[in-house]
């Protein structure tokens, strides 16, 4: 609990100010309570992280992290807490994982653990899960779906017998043990933005993860360079598919980076597994898997805050998808390795501002100017429409900054950071920033990213923010490839989403289309061939309705600020 | 709460989930009974104004039979059926046959209103459901919301009908061949375990048929008393001070504590399920009980205020030993540690500290199972127990020479090393060896071999030797194959009586005495030259049954190609080993399927994973000739025996369920299985409904069905090496592979599904380790019941559901 002591303080003083005697009163059980929750493994329990290393290396394993652990007084068994693996017993050198698939267990990333009431009590990404060893059975409570962004449960504190639970926006809730309920019990400050501090723990990168690459992305799919068929097949849901440009630009033609040696991991296969199966589970067993050290997102953009938060908290590098329109963006910006690829359009300037300070919310910006005159233009246009904003610039500078302006930096605390500069510059620019201890985003120049995407990856610089560095080269190939769409299928467009499912499916009903397309090469009555053959196929049966429709997909794609549905109906 | 309301919310719930436990109780229906039902739908009302509320008059016919269903479980021939179909316990009391004869027993009792009355049989709501919503529906004036799913008020399918009216083998034998048990069946002792009192005067023997312990007088060795127990019991222990005896239960699931001065039991605790081994830590004043069904250690104290405490063993923890020494307790576990496909068996020896009361340590014994016997040797902190060396990934058709079976003993040296030697010799074979004891001065060691009915007597510092002097590859790879060193450390082999299954020495170790299960006598062994001195009538029928042949059949390894192993070398206690076998013919590893239970099966064909033996005479004559007793097949009386007598192997308690019935989670599981939309509201298909298969007292249709859950190595697919490397397109164990190909599914046995929670691994072979893993890893097809669209909670619900049937 390394951290959430200290969290446990700073909550205890904002609650005082807050809440009054009540809150007092709750924030002296929710700060002793942190004292007596889950166990951080000290040093005498090193032999227990080494072994799960070795027991998950001789199992041929991922290097699965532990993120929690406590001991159950009654057993003498520890419980573990894993990022990848779920929960795990560990009861005199063996190990018993309880994971989604072998148990109850509602995620197998789990933030922490403890052992209330003869239970043992576990915070995962998909909910609270509790085991009751006596009669075998599991309870799942704040079940959480693919698409909740906010409600992640991530510690739990144990009070005089009483088990509390924190959420990662900080809520808190109090579990009666009687009713078999939790009650509201207030709220402690949410992490501060920027601060990257959204748990109570915090997890190492994996030793053993090499200076790799992946694509993380449905199955089946191969991405290949911009102007492939593929590529023009994937045009609609291009919003996905800029990242992974990105690193196909880096690494494609020579699959290694020239300056940083990092390898390009191309993976096909994804998350093609059980329905309940969350993403951000997924990601991380995928890049624990390959054993690399980043990932390329490829996933509905309203998962990908919470995906980019749970990810980027493995110590595993995440490089995110182009800006759309999620429910809560602010979680991606407090995330120290994601990193967001905007277009290069004035619009995607202006969206990365207003995603960084929204609308009719104070901010305060620092502004450091490379003095090239490229850089200082896109600055100015920072500067132009903080000032329309009413946001206020703190401060602004050079690139070769002096320690005295460092400092002066450090005191204006700023929420967010713009420069613009080469690759080798923006390192020492960001070192210099984190080195004073200031853990805002950082705005930094596409062509940063695109020159230099291993060293940023590699280095523990916090959350950079940058537009999207292929956006011209991409931008050229739309109209074609828009044209050939639309004459080659019968579109049918609405705007919003015509029904439940597919609003929760609409990515999987692209990734349908997008695999018919495919495979048809072109020819429409093939397409409709294909549709059939995904009814009866395993990848079909994930949509049981279908069966008793006439073959449809959807499409989505971002448009004019909206999203936009397209249905491919068989004829 | 309103109809409106009722319907409202059940609605809703359809559409947004599970309710919540608080929620439960208002979320589904109870049974409200016949009567009730009668007050409107009275039979033979012609008219609406004969039925109040304009119900509909009652047109089924009278069906008296349903009438007496309930109270035909009371007539004698109840309790030869039940007998026949491994039913312990009242009939009364037994889900099986409650399924048939009664209404609302799966839910039970908590589940119904107060005025049903489960006596009345086969009433209106075993097949139009529960009846309290459409009774609130009518009574609120909305008689329009008081049909259809929403008030589950169904309408009447005779379809129904087959979930009971079957042909049933077990009611076949009885009400129209004729089988009866024989009063001697229940007269038989069956004497499992012994110890012997600290003064070393009386041996207590516990006799599991009888549920029963026989006091014996060691000095003359007579029977001088008995005290009658719980339901079948296992072990028994003495206080250091000899005044009381702690007992096992198996059936019970508890421990009795009798007065050794009074005989009588002065107190009965609850411990685990299936609990055998039972011991007394003088150190800790406490009883250490070990939960085969649970895979649990119970440590119970004997004083003060402390509460029980449950650790975790290995599975199917059977026997143990106290090193009071090194304050320690070592624990043998009957079946391997659950582990991934394919992989060889290693099972587990878990030490206790007895300080702490927890567990020390976890000794893996690569390649074996049924650790079952354990022994420390006095003066050394070296334990010896008993060992089963079960090649089961090589295909039984290599059944010679010790290819498939082979037993012996494994030596726990400190630090965790472990050695394995057998007792098997070429031809002589030491099959079943199921319990050890060692000598107080550690000179020898006796071992019974309950397939063989031999004792070997073992030179313990010769077998140390013989492990010392060897070189470490000897000892890893060699000796725990090899078929030639018995005679290394085994003095000789003593004939004594059936199925012998426990041994003990008196405390000076001047006699070692033996039970002999299958004959109800007692051996006592002089230990100079270890001759037979005595053999002790326990007092158990003297003749021998129908039954008792079979179970001695069972038992016995005369019959099997080899004399290697018997039926039980695979199923202690009728139950399974846990392993995984290749049985089939084609001799090159492929098709394995997993060991499955015998408790109970008899109403339950076909048999064999792939549902081609209609029978148990079939699937134990011809089949077990073909693979186990190869040109020696059974005679015609002994396969009528044994069959019987496997049909009469009970199925323990569920320890799931509770005696109200189901509990919240258990209910919305039922409901789950039962569903027939999905959670987005489209109707199921029929085939992709758990009860559509699963359905009536075994649940199970008695057919097969082709649920698309083929993998590698089944045998009419082969194995692509190829292919395997890319399973991860293909799910697990290439499981999506044959449909993405478009290969024929290929159809398996419907599995019973009662204790099912006692009997993993599960699959046809064994490939998931839980019943989470059935659906999440291996239905990516979503045949095996639509399951894709259930959330965590709704699955959960569903295996707490499966777990209490």
């Amino acid at each position: 609990m390394t951290l959430s002591h200290t969290s446990s303080l700073f909550r205890t003083a904002a609650l005082m100010r807050r809440n009054g005697v009540t809150g007092v009163f709750l924030a002296l059980v929710i700060s002793v309570a942190g004292s007596a929750a889950a166990q951080p493994l000290d040093i005498s329990d090193r032999h227990i992280l080494d072994e799960w290393q070795e027991h998950l290396e001789k199992i041929d394993r991922p290097p699965f992290p532990i993120s929690a652990s406590t001991v159950d007084p009654q057993t003498g068994d520890t419980w573990l807490a894993t990022w990848g693996s779920g929960l795990v017993r560990y009861s005199a050198g063996r190990f018993d994982v309880f994971d989604q698939f072998n148990s109850g267990v509602a995620g197998d990333l789990v933030f922490d653990v403890a052992v209330a009431n003869g239970r043992i009590v576990a915070a995962t990404i998909g909910g609270i899960s509790a085991f009751a060893p006596t009669t075998e059975s599991w309870s799942v409570y704040f079940p959480r779906r693919q698409t909740d962004t906010r409600n992640v449960w991530v510690h739990l504190s144990v009070r005089e017998g009483t088990l509390y639970a924190t959420s990662a926006i900080g809520e808190v809730q109090r579990y009666e043990a009687e009713n078999d309920q939790w009650v509201d019990s207030g709220t402690v400050d949410p992490p501060r933005r920027g601060s990257g501090l959204l748990a109570t723990k915090h997890i190492r990168r994996p030793r053993s993860a090499r200076s790799a690459l992946a694509i993380y992305g449905p199955r089946n799919r191969t991405i290949q360079l911009p102007g492939s068929p593929s590529q023009r097949a994937g045009d609609p849901a291009r919003c996905d598919l800029a990242a992974v440009e990105i690193a196909v630009s880096m690494f494609g033609k020579t699959q290694k980076d020239r300056r940083s040696g990092i390898e390009l991991v191309k993976v096909s296969s994804g998350y093609a597994r059980y329905g309940w199966t969350l993403p951000e589970d997924d990601v991380v067993l995928f890049a624990l898997n390959h054993r690399v050290g980043a990932v390329v997102g490829h996933l509905s953009p309203r998962l990908q805050p919470t995906l980019a938060e749970v990810v980027g908290r493995t110590g595993i590098g995440f490089v995110s998808t182009a800006s759309l329109d999620v429910a809560d963006r602010q979680a991606l910006f407090t995330n120290p390795y994601a990193f967001r690829c905007y277009g290069a359009e004035k619009w995607g300037h202006r969206m990365l501002f207003d995603d960084l300070l929204p609308p009719d919310t104070p901010g305060r910006i620092a502004i450091v100017r490379s003095g090239a005159a490229f850089g200082d233009l896109h600055v100015g246009w920072w500067r132009d429409y903080a000032q329309r904003r009413g946001v206020e610039i703190v401060w602004e500078g050079v690139c070769r900054v002096e320690s005295a302006d460092i400092k002066a930096l450090g005191k204006a605390r700023p929420d967010v950071i713009v420069t613009w500069s080469d690759a080798e510059s923006t390192v020492a620019i960001v070192d210099k920033v984190r080195g004073i201890g200031l853990k805002c985003p950082i705005v930094v120049s596409p062509a940063c990213v695109r020159d230099d995407i291993g060293s940023l990856i590699d280095a523990p610089l916090g959350s950079l923010v940058s537009l999207d560095p292929l956006w011209d080269a991409r931008a050229a190939l739309l109209p074609s490839v828009e044209a050939e769409f639309q004459r080659a299928y019968t579109m049918q467009r609405f705007v919003a989403t015509p029904s439940e499912h597919y609003t929760l499916d609409s990515f999987h009903g692209a990734d349908h289309a997008l695999y018919a397309i495919e495979k048809a090469g072109g020819d429409q009555s093939m397409v409709v061939q294909v549709l059939s053959k995904m009814r009866d196929s395993a990848y079909g049966e994930k949509h049981y309705e279908q069966e008793h429709s006439p073959p449809v997909v959807s499409i989505a794609r971002f448009e004019d600020g909206l999203w936009v549905q397209f249905e491919i109906r068989a004829e | 709460m309103t109809a409106f309301g009722v319907t409202f919310a059940v609605s809703l719930a359809v559409l947004i989930g599970p309710p919540s436990d608080k929620e439960c109780k208002d979320h589904f229906p109870r049974y409200v009974g016949r009567d009730v039902c009668m007050k409107c739908h009275q039979t033979g009302a012609t008219t609406a104004s004969d039925a109040p509320h304009q119900a509909t008059p009652c047109k089924t016919e009278d069906m008296p039979a349903h009438d007496r269903a309930y109270s035909a479980l009371e007539k004698s021939e109840a309790r030869h059926i039940a007998a026949l179909s491994g039913i312990a316990g009242p009939t009364t009391e037994s889900l099986i046959c409650l399924s048939c004869h009664a209404t609302a027993s799966d839910e039970g009792r908590r589940w119904t209103a107060e005025s049903f009355d489960i006596t009345l049989g086969v009433q209106c709501e075993n097949c139009h459901g529960a009846g309290s919503f459409h009774i609130k529906a009518i009574t609120s004036g909305l008689a329009s919301l008081s049909l259809g799913s929403v008030s589950n008020i169904r309408r009447g399918d005779r379809n129904d009908c087959k979930r009971c009216h079957i042909d049933r083998p077990s009611h076949e034998r009885v009400l129209k061949k004729g089988f009866r048990l024989s009063p001697d069946d229940s007269a038989y002792k069956t004497p499992v375990n012994l110890t012997v009192s600290p003064d070393g005067a009386t041996l207590f023997v516990v006799c599991e048929r009888s549920n029963s312990v026989v006091v014996i007088d060691t000095a003359s060795h007579k029977k001088t008393g008995e005290v009658r127990v719980g339901a079948r019991p296992h072990d028994a222990a003495c206080s250091p001070d000899g005044s009381v005896l702690y007992v096992s239960n198996r059936m019970d699931a508890s421990v009795s504590i009798v007065s050794i001065h009074s005989l009588k039991v002065i107190e009965t605790i609850a411990v685990g399920h299936e609990p055998h081994a039972v011991l007394v830590d003088p150190q800790s004043n406490g009883l250490i009980v070990l939960n085969t069904a649970n895979n649990t250690v119970s440590l119970v104290p004997l004083a003060g205020s402390d509460r029980p405490r449950t650790l975790t063993a290995g599975q199917g923890p059977w026997s143990a030993t106290i090193d009071s020494e090194r304050n320690r307790t070592v624990i043998t576990n009957v079946r391997p540690n659950l582990g991934r496909f394919r992989d060889p068996p290693k099972s587990e020896i878990t030490i206790l500290d007895n300080a702490s009361g927890h567990v020390a340590t976890r000794v893996l014994v690569p390649g074996a199972n049924m650790l079952q016997g354990v022994s420390q040797i006095p003066g050394t902190d070296v334990s010896v127990f008993t060992l089963v060396r079960s090649k089961n990934l090589i295909p039984t058709s290599r059944l010679a020479q010790g290819w498939v079976i082979t037993n012996g003993l494994g030596v726990l040296w400190p630090g965790g090393r472990v050695d394995q030697v057998l007792l098997d010799a070429p031809a002589r074979y030491f099959p079943d060896p199921m319990d050890l004891a060692v000598s107080p001065d550690g000179k020898r060691a006796i071992v019974v071999s309950g397939g063989a009915n031999e004792a070997a007597i073992v030179d313990v510092d010769a077998l140390l030797e013989l492990l010392q002097n060897s070189s470490d590859r000897a000892r890893r790879d060699i000796l725990p194959n090899h078929l030639g060193m018995s005679d290394r450390f085994v003095l000789r082999r003593v004939r004594v009586g059936r199925n012998p299954r426990a041994v003990c020495y008196s405390p000076n170790g001047e006699f070692a005495y033996i039970a002999n299960a299958l004959d109800d006598t007692i051996s006592v062994l002089e230990t100079t030259n270890y001759d037979i001195v005595a053999s002790i009538d326990i007092g158990g029928s003297t003749s021998v049954t129908h039954l008792r042949r079979g179970e001695r059949i069972f038992h016995s390894a005369s019959k099997t190609f080899g004399g290697q192993f018997s039926c039980r070398s695979c199923h202690p206690d009728g139950h399974i080993n846990g392993l995984t076998f290749d049985i089939e013919a084609d001799g090159i590893g492929l098709h394995p399927v997993d060991n499955r239970t015998l408790r109970g099966i008899l109403d339950t064909p076909p048999f064999k994973w792939e549902g081609t033996n209609p029978t148990l005479h079939r699937q134990c004559g011809p089949r077990l000739a073909v693979f186990f007793t190869r040109l020696d097949p059974l005679a015609p009386d002994e396969l009528d025996a044994l069959v019987d007598y496997m049909c009469t192997i009970e199925r323990p308690p569920n320890r799931f369920r509770k005696p109200d019935g189901l509990t919240n989670a258990q209910r919305r599981g039922k409901a789950i299985f039962e569903r027939t939309t999905l959670n987005n509201g489209l109707s199921m298909q029929p085939q992709r409904r758990c009860v559509t298969c699963h359905t009536g007292a075994y649940m199970t249709t008695l057919t097969k069905s082709a649920v698309s859950s083929n993998m590698w190595f089944d045998a009419h697919i082969g194995v692509d090496l190829e292919d395997m490397f890319g399973t991860d397109d293909y799910g697990e164990l290439g499981n999506y592979y044959f449909v993405d190909v478009g290969m024929e599914d290929s159809p398996f046995d419907i599995p019973h599904l009662r204790n099912i929670a006692d009997s993993p691994p599960y699959l046809h072979n064994g490939a998931a380790n839980t019943l989470e893993e059935i659906w999440t890893r291996f239905n990516m097809t979503n045949r095996h019941g639509a399951t894709a669209d259930l959330t965590r909670q709704q699955l959960n619900d569903l295996i707490a559901y499966l777990k209490s049937l």
